[in-house]
C-alpha cells in the first residue's frame, strides 16, 4: 500500500523551507512531489526598478552561498549587451574571488552531505576548514559572504599584493586539508557502501533535464561554462574539467572534492600571475539599448542571466536562472526506486542550496590521543584488510 | 526577573525558521555551531521542533507563501519564547523593502499575531557569527530585567 | 562551428522562414516564423545537442515574447530562439516538455508569473506563486499593480 510522507516546509533537516511529498511503498520511493516558492521574493521584478549599478547588490542576495556568482553572471550579461571591455586586472580579481567561493561552497556541501547520512564528523571537519576560506575572503574583500566586488565593467575594490601573499599559507593548509578530506571520504568503506550506486543519473537523463555543473559532470557530460564560454582569466590558467562516468552520488561527491583541489591550484596561479598595477574598472558611461546574456559557472552549475535594456539606466527585463532550478527536477530520475533513507542524500547530492540546522556534536578528543591520528590509523588498518595501498587521491593523480 | 525569564536566559534552545532569506544568514547561524564559534559553550543548541524552543531564530523578509507557515510556528512554539530576527531582512526587510512578495518585517507579523512576543533584532547582511552570538548574549542578559 | 555557419546550416533547411536575427561571435538570435518553431527547436536540441538553458519571457507593450535560450556547450555559443505570443484574453502557446523534459519547471514558472498557458503541459500547477495571490494575478507582467496588493 502506498503511503505519503510529507516533509517540511519547516523541517529540522532543511535549512530552507521546501515541502516534499514522498510517496512510498514499504521502503521504496515511488513518487516525489515538491512544492517550492517559500523563498520567492520577486527579485526579477525588483531588479527592473534598480539602476544598472545597483543591481549587483540586489542579485548578490539571490543566494548567500553563491554571492559572487549571480553578480558575475549579471555583469557578464550587461557587458555582452553594451560590448563593455573589462581590464585584465579586474578579470583576475573576479576570477580569484570566484574560485575562493567555489572552495567554500564545495566544502560547505561536503559537510552537509556528511550530516545528511549521519556522519557528523565530516560535517564538523569540512566546516572547520571552510572557516579558513572565509577568513581569506574577509582578508581580500572585507566580508565573509556577500563580497560586493562586482560592477559592470570592472570590480569595486583593489586587492593589494601584501594581502595576496598573505593568502599563500592558508591555501597551503587548505590544500592539505582538502586532500585529507578527499582521502577520508573516499577511503571510508561505510561511506562507499552508502553512496556507491545510489541515485544514479544516466547521461541521457542528465541531458534531457538540462542538468548542470557537478551534477552533469558526474554523469559524464564535460560541460563547464568556464571552459566552454571562457570569461575571466580561465583561458590563461592551467586547470581541468573534472568528470566522472558513474553518475551516482559517490561520483558527485568525488567531482566536487576534486574541483576544490583544482580551484586551490587556480587560486595559487592567480596569485603568481596577477599584475600589481593597472586599472580595475573601465567605467562604462551607459548601457545602450539591446540585450545580453551572461552565463557563469557557479559552484552548483551554470548561472544564467538575461538582461534587456532600452537605453535608459534601468534594465527593462532581467531574467535570472539559478542552477538548482535545472538540477533539482532530476530527482524524478534519481529518487524513484530508491529507499526512503537514501532519498535525503540523493536530494541533497545535487546541492540544492539547502542546509542543515539540526544536530551538532562537539567532538572533544581526550588530551593524550589525537583524534586525527586515531582515525588515520583506523583507515590504514581497514586498507590493509582490503588490500589497497594507495590513497584514492594518489590513484586519481596517477591517471 | 521572574522564574520564566531566568529559565530562558540560562540555556536557550534555538529553533531556526527561514522565511525566505537568501541563505547567508542561515549559514552564518549554522556556522555558530561549528567548531570555530561553537555556541554550545553558552548552552545554545539548535532543536528540531518549535515546541522545544526558547528562541526562534527568524531569517528573511517573510514572503507571502511562508507567512502562514510562520504564523503556525508562532502558534506551535512553547510559551514563553522570544523571537530573534537575524539579519537586516528580518529586522527591516532591507533590500527587499519594495518587493511585491515580501510582507515582513518580522516584528510586524509577530505583533499582528500576539502583541506580547518580544523581538530581538540582530542586524547585518549577514551578521557575522560573532554578532549573532553577541546579539543573543546581550538580549538574554536584558531578559533579566523583564517579567515574561 | 560558430554562429554564422550554424545559421547558414539552419537556413539551408528552413529557408526564409528562419527569419532575420542578430549575431556576434558567441551569440545568435533567431526570429523564426511560428510554424517552423517546433521543428527548429527539435533540430537544435536533438541534432546539435543544444542544452535548454532557460526560457525568458518579456512583456512588451502589445505582445509577449518568449526567448528560448539554448547553450551549445561544445561549440561555445548561445542561440536564442524568439517566439511572439499574442496578448489577448488567454495567451497561450504549445508546451515543449514532451521534447525536453527539463522545460517543465521553466514553463510552470512562466505560466504563473506571466499567465501564458502552455498547451499540453503535464503539470499545470503552481510552483512559486503564493496561495494568497489569485489565479488571475500575474506578478511579472508590467501592468501588475503592486501598490494595491493586499497584505494577506
Ligand atoms: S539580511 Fe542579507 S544575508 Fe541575511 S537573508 Fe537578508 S539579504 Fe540575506
Amino acid at each position: 500500500m502506498a503511503t505519503t510522507i510529507p516533509i517540511g516546509p519547516y523541517h529540522p533537516l532543511q535549512e530552507e523551507p521546501e515541502h516534499y511529498l514522498l510517496t512510498v511503498e514499504e521502503e521504496e520511493v515511488i513518487d516525489v512531489d515538491v512544492q517550492i516558492g517559500y523563498n520567492h521574493r520577486g527579485i526579477e521584478k525588483l531588479s527592473e526598478e534598480k539602476t544598472f549599478n545597483q543591481v549587483p547588490f540586489l542579485v548578490e542576495r539571490v543566494c548567500g552561498i553563491c554571492s559572487h556568482s549571480h553578480p558575475y553572471a549579471y555583469c557578464l550579461a550587461v557587458e555582452d549587451c553594451g560590448d563593455i571591455e573589462v581590464p585584465e586586472r579586474a578579470k583576475y580579481i573576479r576570477t580569484l574571488i570566484g574560485e575562493l567561493e567555489r572552495i567554500h561552497s564545495h566544502l560547505l556541501w561536503a559537510g552537509l552531505a556528511g550530516h545528511f547520512i549521519g556522519y557528523d564528523t565530516v560535517f564538523m571537519w569540512a566546516w572547520k576548514y571552510r572557516e579558513d576560506v572565509l577568513d581569506l575572503l574577509e582578508l581580500l574583500t572585507g566580508n565573509r559572504n556577500a563580497y560586493a566586488m562586482m560592477k559592470p565593467g570592472g570590480v569595486q575594490r583593489e586587492i593589494k599584493r601584501e594581502d595576496l601573499e598573505g593568502a599563500r599559507p592558508t591555501l597551503q593548509t587548505l590544500k592539505e586539508k582538502s586532500e585529507m578530506l578527499y582521502n577520508a571520504i573516499l577511503d571510508d568503506p561505510v561511506l562507499k557502501a552508502r553512496l556507491e550506486g545510489v541515485g544514479v543519473l544516466p547521461e541521457e537523463d542528465a541531458r534531457a533535464f538540462g542538468a548542470l555543473g557537478p551534477t552533469s559532470r558526474a554523469s559524464g557530460i564535460p560541460a563547464d561554462a568556464r571552459a566552454d564560454f571562457p570569461y575571466g582569466m580561465y583561458e590563461e590558467l592551467d586547470w581541468q574539467v573534472i568528470t566522472r562516468e558513474a553518475g551516482d552520488t559517490l561520483a558527485r561527491v568525488e567531482v566536487r572534492l576534486l574541483e576544490t583541489l583544482e580551484s586551490i591550484k587556480m587560486t595559487e596561479q592567480i596569485i603568481d600571475e596577477m599584475p600589481d598595477e593597472g586599472s580595475i574598472d573601465s567605467e562604462p558611461e551607459n548601457v545602450p539599448a539591446g540585450e545580453g546574456i551572461g552565463n557563469y559557472e557557479a559552484p552548483r552549475g551554470e548561472c544564467f542571466h538575461y538582461v534587456q535594456s532600452d537605453g535608459s539606466n534601468r534594465p527593462v527585463r532581467h531574467k535570472i536562472r539559478a542552477p538548482t532550478f535545472m538540477n533539482f527536477p532530476t530527482y524524478k530520475s534519481t529518487c524513484v526506486g530508491e529507499t526512503v533513507a537514501d532519498a535525503t542524500i540523493i536530494l541533497a547530492s545535487v546541492d540544492p542550496c539547502y542546509s542543515c540546522t539540526e544536530r551538532a556534536i562537539s567532538l572533544k578528543g581526550r588530551e593524550d590521543v589525537d583524534l586525527l591520528e586515531l582515525s588515520e590509523k583506523k583507515t590504514a588498518d581497514l586498507k590493509e584488510e582490503l588490500g589497497v595501498n594507495k590513497s584514492p587521491l594518489e590513484e586519481v593523480l596517477d591517471e | 526577573m521572574n522564574w520564566k525569564s531566568w529559565g530562558i536566559s540560562k540555556s536557550p534552545w534555538l529553533y531556526h525558521v527561514n522565511t525566505g532569506s537568501c541563505n547567508n544568514c542561515d549559514i552564518e547561524i549554522v556556522d555558530c555551531l561549528t567548531p570555530k564559534f561553537d555556541v554550545e559553550r553558552f548552552g545554545g543548541k539548535l532543536v528540531g521542533s518549535p515546541r522545544h524552543a526558547d528562541v526562534l531564530m527568524v531569517t528573511g523578509p517573510i514572503t507571502r507563501k511562508s507567512k502562514p507557515r510562520f504564523e503556525r510556528v508562532l502558534e506551535a512554539a512553547a510559551k514563553p519564547f522570544i523571537v530573534a530576527a537575524v539579519g537586516t531582512c528580518a529586522c527591516s526587510k532591507g533590500m527587499f523593502h519594495d518587493a511585491y512578495n515580501c510582507v515582513g518585517p518580522v516584528r510586524k507579523v509577530t505583533e499582528a499575531a500576539d502583541e506580547d512576543i518580544m523581538v530581538l533584532n540582530i542586524p547585518g547582511c549577514p551578521p557575522r557569527p560573532e554578532a549573532i552570538i553577541d546579539g543573543l548574549v546581550t538580549g538574554l542578559d536584558q531578559l533579566k530585567e523583564v517579567k515574561l | 562551428m560558430n554562429p554564422s555557419t550554424f545559421k547558414e546550416e539552419l537556413s539551408g533547411r528552413f529557408g526564409w522562414k528562419l527569419g532575420k536575427g542578430e549575431q556576434s561571435s558567441d551569440r545568435l538570435y533567431l526570429n523564426p516564423e511560428p510554424e517552423i518553431f517546433e521543428n527548429l527547436i527539435e533540430a537544435i536540441f536533438e541534432e546539435h545537442d543544444g542544452r535548454l538553458a532557460t526560457i525568458s519571457c518579456v512583456d512588451e507593450e502589445d505582445q509577449f515574447r518568449l526567448l528560448y535560450h539554448f547553450a551549445l556547450d561544445g561549440e561555445g555559443f548561445i542561440t536564442t530562439v524568439k517566439l511572439p505570443v499574442d496578448k489577448d484574453e488567454n495567451p497561450s502557446t504549445e508546451s515543449i516538455t514532451n521534447l525536453i523534459p527539463g522545460a517543465e519547471w521553466i514553463e510552470r514558472e512562466v505560466m504563473e508569473m506571466f499567465g501564458i498557458e502552455f498547451r499540453n503541459h503535464p503539470a499545470k500547477k503552481r510552483l512559486l506563486k503564493a496561495e494568497a495571490l489569485d489565479d488571475g494575478d500575474f506578478p511579472y507582467r508590467k501592468d501588475f499593480d503592486v501598490e494595491n496588493l493586499e497584505e494577506t
